[in-house]
């Protein structure tokens, strides 16, 4: 049913059950909001996103984050109470928080200089937007509110001691870094932490039934492929051989998931997707190198009520998602996630990467494909141009956190697959579990993929050790820092 | 019988009648003239009570005392330890039936005599009777003034009764009404707590009626009805002692509201800070299950009703209904927004309808005693009574139910007995934390839910604390403002950060920082706190400073402007002082300061040494009345001290010298 409300004397109509906040979005009116996301269910903790209603000739100020619209509703987004209550809110904000970009933005924004108050030196402004995704959309609340009123923090990452363990819980996906709007929680804390308390001997014992030797290089592995997608419409848009994306069409057809949750792109910024069809499927095509934690997406897929879901990820969330999978932890995931699909991964960048493309090549709605190979990113546009730039120009967008990282391959993904080892047009493979023998053999027999012995392993060797190096070098910078 | 073996078991003291499950009124009725035939009014009982500031006041012994004392007398009398009486200043409190002799701050001690004098020869102890101003002994618990000016419709059978003991509360009446509203028909019901204007007693005074029929009509199954007993407002304790004391009204009342509702499961939320009340509802719930007062088919009626005892974990902010909610889903207490009634949509999202302990035990008497009855008391928009906790400065503190309408004025000096100490009235601090600061001149304001909104304060659960002219009402702010600072749940921002920089503000004052503009402040922090904050804790927090402000304004501005403190609270602007002329150097406070600060000897007069001095105001408290040399000053320079050639008393003999002795230095002491 639609209902029509009045918005700064504006009539709209919306949907019943949206938010206020929702209605003036939707009619390019803005609502200035700390605690919202619209990932989340609406928290009303902030109260900047507060307006004035008028109902039955009275007037109130609610929280239009969590305000559901009624028929005849006046809402008025700028009254002077309005401003009155955002001021002093960012006024007793930015008192908190004097050094966080986002409280002078505001700041600056509504006129308000030096607050009155005593100046503290917080960074956190205690939203709750880490603990909320961490629980609705990751699925394991690693991180939580403890203690209360004025005494009122974070717990969980934010703990400042390097060598304290991360919650048991917590999977290291990085989400609350991603989502925090004050960069108080750090992707890089959060990578080290996870990295440095890893029980990875534990969790190749629960996987594979044995920990690894010294020699296995790439980690436990069954065999390794060269593999092409035999779907033209796939190999048009692939990365390289489009195994990916074809494997997963096969699971679709085969039954062995009913759904696939995949990172697809939105102008180049990253995003989840729960695919269901193989042209679903198709809209993941193609690398994306800036960070997303994509398994806030299999929540999506659990609440959609799939029970055998295929993730495909970077090596960091296989580890995350397995060392959850296979421990005792409560975890929304648990019973649904039946095939994890890794990528291999050098490290990742931040999103800032896109504005230098931007600025450098061209508007992101003209880049078809990036491409990072040999010591160099190069920039597809549509139109069929190809720059390229040495890697030590984009270094300053490299998450630093990724250096923790001493996993190339995913090596603990059911099935592991990246470009480096075999040749342009041919994906690299590796079928690590029985899962991943039979989703590769099943591909091959229905005619989804073709697959080669792989020649050459010593350009992936390489860069394995190389990421490896990095991550011990870091270690040992850590230590020494104490 | 003898009744002593009964504490073991929490069974009943009086004649057990063997009787389960009632099935109807009319076999309740039954019931009833079954366990009165039983009892014998003329037979002598003494009653004991219980409640924890009893306890607190050693009462457990004292029951001893009388078990054992039966036991060796060897006398046929029930014994029955009662839920709390209200008068807890004079606390334990023995009333001694049919006469109704009521003694007061019983000891151990004084049993053998209770028993030897009062029960067997039927003499009065004069010593532990109620003794009013005028020296005149009162000798029934009725005609003391505390109890002679109140109403006690809710908070009366108290007295009556063993919360322990479910044939207690069926012998003044229980679970009548109960009976009776299975009769009628749901809407009957409640029609009738609509009609009576039953408005909530935990602090919103939202009318329950119209709460009840939100849950009702509201889609959604199943329904949930809760009792709030998560009472935390300093000094107040109603709830907890009609949940020790008489369990089964608030029961009854539950069971009755969940009838009208629609309603099969419900909820106790209770502190766990409230032990014996745990432990009386938990008593009590199997009682009235075994009775059939709860359970499947209750009375015969057909309808389903079941109770669940949540604890909770010591939180304020949990009394607010959807922190209290979101606590009993098993997370954090924490208030959610209410755009959408937690009576449609409460625990699990499901329609809940939430009232606090009065207002539940407030039901049984509207359906027992009829809606035009219950309507006739209290004032236009107020109906009933009310159960206020009196504390603070005033002579007789307790528990006192009074008419809604009745006047501050009566419940502070006719009930309370006025202020002690001939000390001259200040404020009285009702609604808690969340309330505000009501001056003298509104003492003749009669109370109802909208005149003290209107004063800027709230009834909130019922706490009423008085203050006398010793209390500075700036610090009272501050104290409200650092309880809440603590008690908030911190979740948004208005409440959580405009508290800290409030008690920041307040600091200041009461440092002798403050500076111009710091009341403006306050007042432009409090109005964004109300306006916008999350829940009713948020909006109601500044209440204690805008109310302060809005009545003492001068004191806060003494403090500003002036450094001073008027009531000679607040330390850092308050200072010791040893009047010379007053001084006979009895060495009293050089030896009591903790901190050596004092200076002098015998037959030198003593100086406070400022900088050593912290102001701990022993020498203020042991400075014998009749020199009362040290005194408190604010907003004043101190005194430079005497010469030291001067500070020497010509000694006169010794016991006779009076404020006269020492003499002439005095005057130049006094001239600065």
């Amino acid at each position: 049913m639609r209902v029509s409300l009045e918005i700064n004397d504006r009539e709209t109509e919306v949907e019943e059950g949206s938010t206020i906040l929702e209605a003036a979005k939707s009619i390019g009116i803005n609502i200035p909001t700390l605690c919202y996301h619209p990932l989340l269910s609406p928290f009303g903790a902030c109260r900047l996103c507060s307006v004035e209603i008028e109902r039955r000739g009275r007037k109130r100020i609610v929280t239009s984050c969590n305000y559901p619209v009624e028929e005849g509703l006046v809402v008025n987004t700028k009254s002077s109470d309005v401003i009155k209550i955002r001021k002093m809110i960012i006024e007793l904000l930015l008192a908190r928080c004097p050094n966080v970009k986002i409280m002078q933005d505001l700041a600056h924004e509504y006129g308000v200089g030096t607050p009155r108050f005593r100046l503290e030196d917080e960074s956190c402004i205690l939203c709750g937007l880490c603990t909320r995704i961490c629980e609705e959309r990751v699925g394991v609340s690693a991180i939580n509110f403890i203690d209360r009123g004025v005494n009122r923090m974070i717990e969980g990452p934010l703990e400042e001691i390097l060598d304290a363990n991360l919650s048991d819980v917590c999977i290291g996906c990085g989400a609350c870094a991603y989502i925090c709007p004050t960069g108080t929680i750090k992707l890089e804390d959060i990578y080290r932490k996870i990295r440095s308390s890893f029980p990875l001997d534990i969790v190749e014992e629960r996987t594979f039934g044995r920990v690894r030797t010294d020699d296995e290089i790439f980690g436990i592995y069954k065999n390794c492929y060269a593999v092409r997608s035999k779907r033209e419409d796939i190999l048009r848009i692939a990365q390289d051989g489009g195994a990916v994306t074809s494997l997963l069409a096969y699971a679709l057809e085969d039954g062995m998931i009913d759904s696939a949750v995949i990172t697809t792109a939105n102008n180049w910024e990253p995003t989840t997707k729960v695919a269901k069809s193989y042209d679903d499927l198709k809209e993941g095509a193609g690398t994306k190198y800036t960070f997303y934690p994509g398994v806030v997406g299999i929540s999506e897929a659990v609440d959609k009520g799939y029970e055998s879901i295929g993730f495909v990820g970077l090596p960091c969330q296989m580890g995350g998602l397995r060392k959850i999978l296979t421990s005792d932890q409560p975890y929304s995931g648990k019973r649904g996630i039946k095939l994890l699909v890794g990528l291999f991964c050098m490290n990742t960048f931040k999103q800032e990467l896109m504005d230098f493309i931007e600025g450098k090549v061209t508007r992101l709605e003209e880049v078809r494909k990036l491409d990072i190979k040999g010591g160099k990113l190069k920039v597809y546009e549509k139109n069929d141009n190809v720059d390229q730039f040495p890697l030590s120009e984009i270094e300053d967008y490299v998450n630093k956190g990724c250096f923790a990282c001493k996993d190339y391959t995913a090596e603990l993904a059911d099935i592991s697959i990246g470009s480096i080892g075999s040749e342009p047009g041919w994906s690299t493979v590796f079928t690590r579990t029985d899962r991943g023998v039979a989703l590769l053999e099943g591909a091959i027999d229905k005619g989804y993929v073709e697959a080669e012995e792989v020649k050459d392993l010593k350009e992936l060797e390489r860069l394995t050790k190389i990421k490896r190096k990095r991550a011990e070098r870091e270690e040992e910078k850590w230590k020494s820092q104490g | 019988m003898n009744s002593v073996d009964r504490f073991s078991e929490g069974k009943s003291s009086s004649p057990k009648v063997n009787r389960q499950r009632i099935d109807s009124l009319s076999e309740l009725e039954e019931f009833r003239k079954e366990i009165l035939s039983k009892r014998d009014p003329n037979k002598p009982c003494i009653t004991l009570c219980s409640g924890t500031a009893c306890h607190a006041y050693a009462s457990e012994k004292v029951a001893l005392a009388i078990e054992e004392e039966l036991k060796k007398e060897d006398l046929e009398i029930d014994f029955r330890r009662t839920g709390c009486h209200g008068f807890c200043e004079r606390g334990p409190i023995v009333v001694i039936y049919p006469e109704e002799i009521c003694y007061l701050q019983v000891k151990p001690e004084d049993i053998p005599e209770i028993i030897s004098e009062t029960i067997k020869e039927k003499k009065v102890i004069d010593r532990l009777l109620y003794t009013d101003a005028s020296g005149e002994k009162v000798i029934y618990e009725s005609e003391i003034p505390f109890y002679k000016n109140q109403m006690r419709l809710i908070f009366g059978p108290n007295r009556m009764i063993d919360p322990k003991s479910i044939e207690d509360y069926i012998a003044i009446g229980g679970y009548r009404a109960l009976a009776k509203a299975l009769e009628m028909t749901p809407e009957q019901v409640l029609e009738d707590v609509k009609r009576a204007n039953l408005r909530g007693r935990g602090g919103g005074g939202f009318p329950a009626g119209r709460k009840w029929e939100t849950t009702r009509n509201a889609p959604g199954d199943p329904k949930y009805v809760i009792v709030n007993c998560d009472e935390g407002d300093p000094g107040a304790y109603m709830d907890r002692s009609l949940m020790e004391g008489n369990p089964h009204s608030v029961f009854e009342g539950l069971v009755i509201g969940a009838y009208a509702i629609g309603s099969n499961e419900g909820f106790i939320y209770v502190r766990q800070e409230y032990p014996l009340a745990v432990e009386n509802v938990n008593i009590a719930i199997k009682q009235a299950e075994e009775y059939g007062f709860l359970g499947k088919n209750i009375l015969g009626s057909g309808f389903d009703f079941k109770i669940k005892v949540h604890r909770g974990a010591g939180a304020f902010v949990s009394g607010e209904s959807s922190a209290l909610m979101t606590a009993i889903e098993g997370r954090v207490g924490e208030p959610r927004p209410k755009y959408v009634h937690t009576s449609e949509s409460g625990i699990w999202d499901k329609p809940s309808d939430l009232n606090n302990v009065e207002t539940w035990a407030n039901v049984p008497l509207i359906i027992d005693r009829g809606a035009e009855w219950y309507s006739s008391i209290g004032t236009e928009g107020s109906k009933g009574t009310k159960i206020f906790s009196l504390v603070g400065k005033v002579n007789n503190t307790g528990l006192v139910e009074v008419p809604m309408g009745t006047t501050l004025k009566d419940i502070i000096y006719k009930i309370g007995g006025g202020i002690p100490g001939e000390k001259r009235f200040k404020a009285v601090q009702t609604g808690g934390p969340s309330g505000g600061c009501i001056p003298e001149e509104y003492l003749d304001s009669p109370i109802d839910f909208d005149e003290l909104t209107k004063l800027g304060s709230m009834m909130g659960s019922g706490g009423m604390i008085v203050m006398d002219e010793d209390t500075c009402m700036v610090d009272v702010a501050r104290y409200f403002v650092d309880f809440l600072c603590d008690e908030s749940c911190g979740k948004c921002v208005p409440c959580r950060e405009g508290l800290k920089r409030m008690r920041e503000v307040l600091n200041d004052i009461v440092a002798g920082k403050g500076k111009e503009g710091d009341i403006e402040f306050l007042e432009e922090i409090g109005e964004v706190m109300s306006e916008a904050s999350l829940c009713a804790l948020g909006t109601t927090a500044a209440n204690p400073v805008l109310t302060t402000i809005r009545y003492f304004r001068d004191e806060y501005e003494a403090h500003i402007r002036e450094k001073r403190c008027p009531a000679l609270v607040c330390k850092e602007l308050t200072s010791y002082y040893i009047d010379p002329s007053r001084c006979s150097a009895c060495l009293r406070c050089l030896k009591n300061c903790p901190v050596e600060a004092i200076d002098g000897e015998k037959r030198k007069i003593h100086v406070i040494d400022q900088s050593k001095c912290t102001k701990c105001g022993t020498c203020f408290d042991v400075c014998p009345p009749k020199f009362s040399a040290v005194k408190k000053i604010s907003g004043e320079p101190i005194p430079p001290p005497l010469p030291e050639e001067d500070r020497v008393i010509e000694r006169f003999p010794e016991g006779k010298s009076d404020s006269a002795s020492p003499n002439r230095q005095t005057e130049r002491g006094d001239q600065k």
